[in-house]
């Protein structure tokens, strides 16, 4: 079948399904499917008296649709979100729905719907999961499932729903919804139904509010033991412009008289007005503790599970080394390099996760623009954290490089978890075959079991 | 989880009406003890999803094993056997939950692919199931299935539904609203079940005979009848010819001869057509040499498809007189065939005198299988045919289906085509048109007489309005030739009174539908028959522009009446609404404490107190309740409480800021 009618078709496959799942009761499901039983049994009426419980089903969820016009909900609904949420950790928040009418209102339900993202036919070629594995024949071959499962992550989570609850009158109440993120990034909520049933109890009548919000899911994150990072500190002429005065980055330090050579942008004019004689400050230099982090992201699978864990890993990494006495790098390539700088008060932890929150695979392996950059600034830097997806040779280039130039470098290496990783003998490890306790396997599957390995001795297990 | 309770007794009258319709009472009672005592009981079994997962895979096992028996031995109504079964397969299952700790089975149990899903669960769909209410339906489908027709199902079935679905109403609504839905639904169903049963029929019977019919008019061959088939025998009351005949005499105009019978299906061995040219000049096919005394004369106007038609003619025609652009065929049985241009087509024919064109008889003429002559031999023996003069054997059948038999549309026989016959000729000794011409050919032969079997219609209804006679669908006919005295002569086993059953069968309709297509007949003859009359041509014209007109602008209402509905503005969004703690925490902000970034509510009201700048005990017990409002369940929340302190609080603000200033 052509892939854009098949993607239309499910498309339309799915706004049908969700239509019915917020219009149908559990009993109106029951009572549709029993037509369809019913309805292909006696099809043929002089066969059999099935046709006789096909109508009367019919006939019901037909009345039980007027039904529905016997009266409109006139309800007002509020979404309160936390500010945060992770991965894979189920959210809890709330809905204010008020009645202002004199009804009471019973049965009640609402689905709060997020804005959902239909996968292009390319993100769907892109996309393979580990899950593919376990549809049947018909499933792969016609892909309705995998199809749903990259909706469900590209929307980032399922509408959340709460059933049967009652609303007096005049009253409003807060409902607490539960709602499971399936990815990183941005969730967009869109709307909010509530669904009042007719007498029978079939069908539902909705009222549809719209109440846009969004809420920033930040990546997992696992337990890091401490890092015991080598590297001594480095010099940082003009120390760091945003940083406040702590422990011996008083960039400030004195003032004293003017002596031949100083340069006139030294000059303290002020005290000069004041003691008609030159006066030039004086800085103390810097020397503190830079870490670079540096997350591989080139992957060409949408949705890659590896990337996923990588993102993660990263995550881990930014909370288990973060203190305010060094600095902490954050560098990845999307279309070009970017680099996020966090510790000694510049930016925090909760900074670099929403940044990391937001990175996406680029399917460009170019890498050599990552690595120019980092050994650019390869003279500030105490030690390298890589976390890589694969270790081909721009990557053992780079970290030849970088310890070459003094850099400790730690390499934290993503492999898939259907796949066992390869021997990791000298030859493999290459410019880290003296130093294998620098190179950790992580499974893309089980980072936690990976990453609390960390610190503890040789990294090269897998 | 526990699922909502179902009615007492509900799953038991499910399983009784299954045993009452399958023949198993005695097994029924027992399973219905057993699911009932299951209120009573207090031992439970404590069951993994493993253990769901098991009974579950047994049931489906046991369920395929049982489909593929059945569907061996019976074919695909071996499937609706299967479905009578499913109660007693699915019976497991329904005991694993009714006498297991959970009282509910997980979903991934019934769904294999749900058990190996590692991905996040899905909350679109719920963990466990109540497969109680699914088995119940099991059950009255199964009894719909395996009952015969009885008048008493539909109400228990709808009785025992209702009681179901009274348990899962919306309760909302006062009870009198539900039960009046209810009774209007049940009252309405009933009439729309006897309507769906009526239009079933009529459609399957429709599409079968419009399929027969058509390939009856066009296969000289192969003769399909309705032998076999039980229900009522419903006719088409389309008009397919118009016949002017001078002598208002009603006549059998036949179609095809047939010579052998297997399985409801007439066959014609021999049936070769022959091209025939007409006479040189003129329009006029000469099937075979006129009589001495010139015969009598029939023009039938009727339509051509674009395929072989099968011409109707009386018998001993001698004379086709049609339009020049046609083919005739014709063969030793008498059958014509015509081939021409689609659309009204209009013939004369020629007929009368001893004018015989059929073939003398041949073997097939006189052969009968041997059940076919172990069926009717009783027959012949009974009715002393064997030795009796042609004449009298013809006469004594004649009387015999005339006197002993009944003309019917309706079979209530068992639809098992090899019996109906039998059936017909020995039980119910009724039926239409072609049980009696096919016995009656069996019985000829039996009798020792060539016979054969002939098709076309019987020209009985005069319309005296317009002058000629109407021949409709359901004036199609069955009759026999038989031969003796030297040549072959048709005579007719169906009693007399099938004619007046057949009109008596017509619906009201069908008065309705003459008058449209005498008006779509007489607009065909106007236009075979057309002058170059303008007139009418314009004024046609401008009708369908002025009705073009008036669509239009009636479409364009409409759409405009849509887009107004579709662009109706919303309302808009209602504001977000926050914790009152919010409202402190601005407030402080606003005073000159800024909150640094990625600083928690905590640290910074922590720091704000070292630093001495505002005193924040009352705040951080304000901050728990905010926290707890903000994360906690439901139950521990306390809204109240935390607008209160908000509003002490922001009261004292407003007695310190009069104090300083006084």
């Amino acid at each position: 079948m052509n892939a854009s009618l098949r993607l239309r078709l499910f498309r339309r496959a799915h706004l049908l399904s969700g239509w019915m799942q917020r219009h149908s009761t559990g009993t109106g499901n029951f009572v549709s499917v029993g037509l369809l039983v019913s309805g292909v049994l006696g099809f043929d009426t002089t066969r059999n008296m099935s046709y006789q419980i096909f109508c009367l089903l019919a006939v019901l969820g037909g009345v039980a649709l007027a039904g529905t016009r016997l009266r409109r909900l006139h309800c007002v609904c509020q979404r309160h979100l936390p500010a945060l949420a992770t991965v894979d950790q189920p959210l809890h928040y709330r809905i204010s729905v008020s009645n202002p009418t004199v009804t009471d209102l019973r049965d009640l339900s609402l689905v709060d719907e997020l804005l959902v993202a239909y996968p292009d036919r390319e993100q769907l070629q892109r996309y393979t999961r580990e899950e593919d594995a376990t549809d049947n024949w018909f499933d792969r071959r016609v892909g309705f499932p995998r199809w749903v499962r990259l909706l469900r992550l590209l929307t980032g989570a399922d509408d959340a729903r709460i059933e049967a609850f009652d609303l007096a009158a005049r009253q409003s109440r807060d409902l607490e919804l539960r709602l499971l993120p399936l990815r990183r990034g941005t969730l967009h909520f869109s709307r909010i139904h509530l669904g009042d049933r007719e007498p029978l109890g079939l069908w539902r009548r909705e009222l549809t509010c719209e109440a846009p919000a969004s809420l920033l899911v930040l990546p997992r994150r696992y337990p890091v033991p401490a890092l015991r990072l080598s590297g001594g500190r480095q010099h940082h002429p003009g120390g760091i412009s945003l940083a406040s005065a702590v422990g011996e980055t008083s960039e400030f330090h004195s003032l004293r008289d003017y002596r031949p050579g100083d340069p006139l942008r030294r000059i303290h004019w002020r005290s000069w007005a004041h003691t008609g004689a030159p006066v030039v400050k004086t800085y103390e230099e810097e020397f503190f503790v830079r870490h670079a982090l540096l997350l591989d992201t080139y992957s060409e699978i949408a949705a890659d599970a590896c990337f996923e864990a990588a993102v993660s890993t990263a995550a881990s990494v930014v909370c288990g080394v973060q203190d305010q006495e060094s600095l902490l790098d954050l560098l990845f390539i999307e279309n070009t390099v970017y680099c996020y700088t966090s510790g000694r008060h510049v930016s925090d932890e909760l900074a670099m996760l929403e940044v990391l929150a937001n990175v996406q695979a680029t399917a460009n392996n170019d890498f050599s623009q990552l690595a120019d950059y980092v050994l650019g600034h390869s003279h500030g830097l105490s030690s390298v954290i890589c976390v890589l997806l694969s270790w081909d040779a721009s990557r053992r280039e780079l970290v030849r490089s970088l310890r070459a130039r003094g850099v400790n470098v730690l390499v934290l290496m993503l492999h898939a978890a259907s796949l066992p990783p390869p021997a990791t003998d000298s030859t493999f490890l290459g410019p880290l075959a003296d130093a294998p306790q620098a190179f950790y396997w992580i499974n893309a599957g089980d980072p936690a079991s990976g990453l609390a390995r960390l610190g503890a001795g040789s990294g090269v297990r897998p | 989880m526990n699922p909502r309770p179902l009615p007492p007794g509900l799953l038991a009258s499910g399983l009784l009406l299954w045993g009452w319709s399958m023949d198993l009472l005695p097994v029924a009672i027992l399973m219905a003890i057993i699911v009932e005592a299951a209120r009573w009981l207090p031992w439970r079994v404590a069951m993994t999803t493993t253990d769901y997962s098991r009974v579950s895979d047994l049931t489906s096992v046991i369920l395929a094993a049982v489909s593929i028996v059945l569907f061996v031995k019976y074919l695909h109504q071996g499937l609706f056997a299967a479905v009578t079964w499913m109660p007693a397969v699915g019976f497991l299952l329904l005991c694993s939950q009714l006498y297991s700790e959970g009282q509910s089975i997980p979903l991934a149990a019934l769904i294999y692919r749900l058990r190996r899903q590692r991905a996040p669960q899905d909350l679109r769909w719920p963990e466990f199931v109540d497969v109680r209410p699914a088995y119940f339906f099991t059950t009255l489908v199964a009894a719909s299935i395996a009952l015969p027709r009885v008048n008493w199902f539909y109400p228990v079935a709808s009785v025992l539904l209702l009681v179901l679905l009274w348990r899962y109403r919306a309760r909302g609504y006062t009870p009198a609203l539900w039960l009046v839905a209810v009774a209007l639904s049940v009252a309405t169903a009933y009439a729309g079940e006897i309507g769906l049963n009526r239009f079933s029929i009529y459609l399957q019977d429709y599409a079968t005979q419009w399929f027969m019919q058509d390939w009856r008019q066009r296969n000289l061959t192969q003769a399909a009848t309705f032998i076999g088939r039980i229900g009522r025998l419903k006719t088409s009351n389309r008009i397919i010819m118009r016949i002017e005949a001078p002598n208002r005499q009603s006549l059998l105009l036949r179609q095809a001869v047939f010579n052998h019978y297997q399985e409801s299906f007439w066959h014609g061995s021999g049936n070769t057509a022959e091209v025939r040219q007409p006479d040189m000049g003129t329009t006029i096919w000469r099937l075979q040499a006129a009589p001495a005394v010139a015969g009598n004369r029939l023009t039938v106007h009727t339509f051509l498809s674009d395929d072989v038609d099968v011409l109707a003619l009386p018998a001993g025609s001698y004379e086709i007189d049609a339009s020049p652009d046609l083919a005739i065929y014709d063969n030793a049985y008498g059958n014509v065939t015509v081939a021409g241009p689609a659309g009204p087509f209009s013939y004369s024919v020629r007929y009368g005198g001893d004018v015989v064109r059929d073939a003398p008889p041949g073997v097939l003429d006189m052969w009968l299988s041997a059940e076919q002559r172990a069926m009717v031999q009783p027959r012949v023996d009974e009715l002393g045919l064997q030795g009796q003069p042609p004449a009298r054997v013809v006469q004594l059948l004649q009387g015999d289906f005339q006197n002993n038999f009944r003309y019917t549309l309706q079979q209530r026989a068992p639809a098992v085509v090899d019996d109906a016959l039998r059936y017909f000729l020995y039980q119910g000794k009724a039926g239409h048109c072609e049980y009696f011409a096919t016995t009656g050919v069996m019985l000829l032969r039996a009798a020792g007489l060539p016979a054969r079997y002939v098709t076309g219609y019987a020209m009985t209804e005069y319309d005296a309005d317009n002058g000629f006679f109407i021949v409709r669908n359901s004036h199609a006919h069955a009759w026999i030739s038989v031969y003796f005295a030297g040549r072959w002569h048709e005579v007719d086993f169906t009693p007399s009174q099938w004619v007046a059953a057949e009109e008596a069968s017509r619906g009201w309709l069908t008065g309705v539908y003459d008058v449209f297509a005498n008006a779509w007949f007489g607009i065909h003859r106007w236009w075979a028959q057309r002058a170059e009359n303008w007139t009418y041509y314009l004024a046609g014209a401008a009708v369908l522009l002025l009705l073009g007109y008036v669509l239009r602008d009636w479409r364009r209402q409409a759409w405009r009446a849509v887009w107004r509905r579709v662009s109706d503005p919303r309302p808009p969004p209602p504001a977000m609404a926050a914790s009152p703690f919010d409202d402190i925490v601005s407030e402080l902000q606003r005073s000159g404490a800024p909150r640094y970034q990625g600083e928690t509510l905590r640290q910074w009201l922590q720091r704000l107190q070292r630093s001495g700048s505002i005193e924040t005990g009352e705040l951080l017990s304000l901050l728990e309740m905010h926290y707890r409002y903000r994360f906690a369940a439901p139950a521990t929340k306390n809204e109240a409480a935390l607008r209160q302190g908000v509003a002490a609080w922001y009261a004292r603000q407003a007695d310190d800021k009069r104090r300083v200033r006084s």
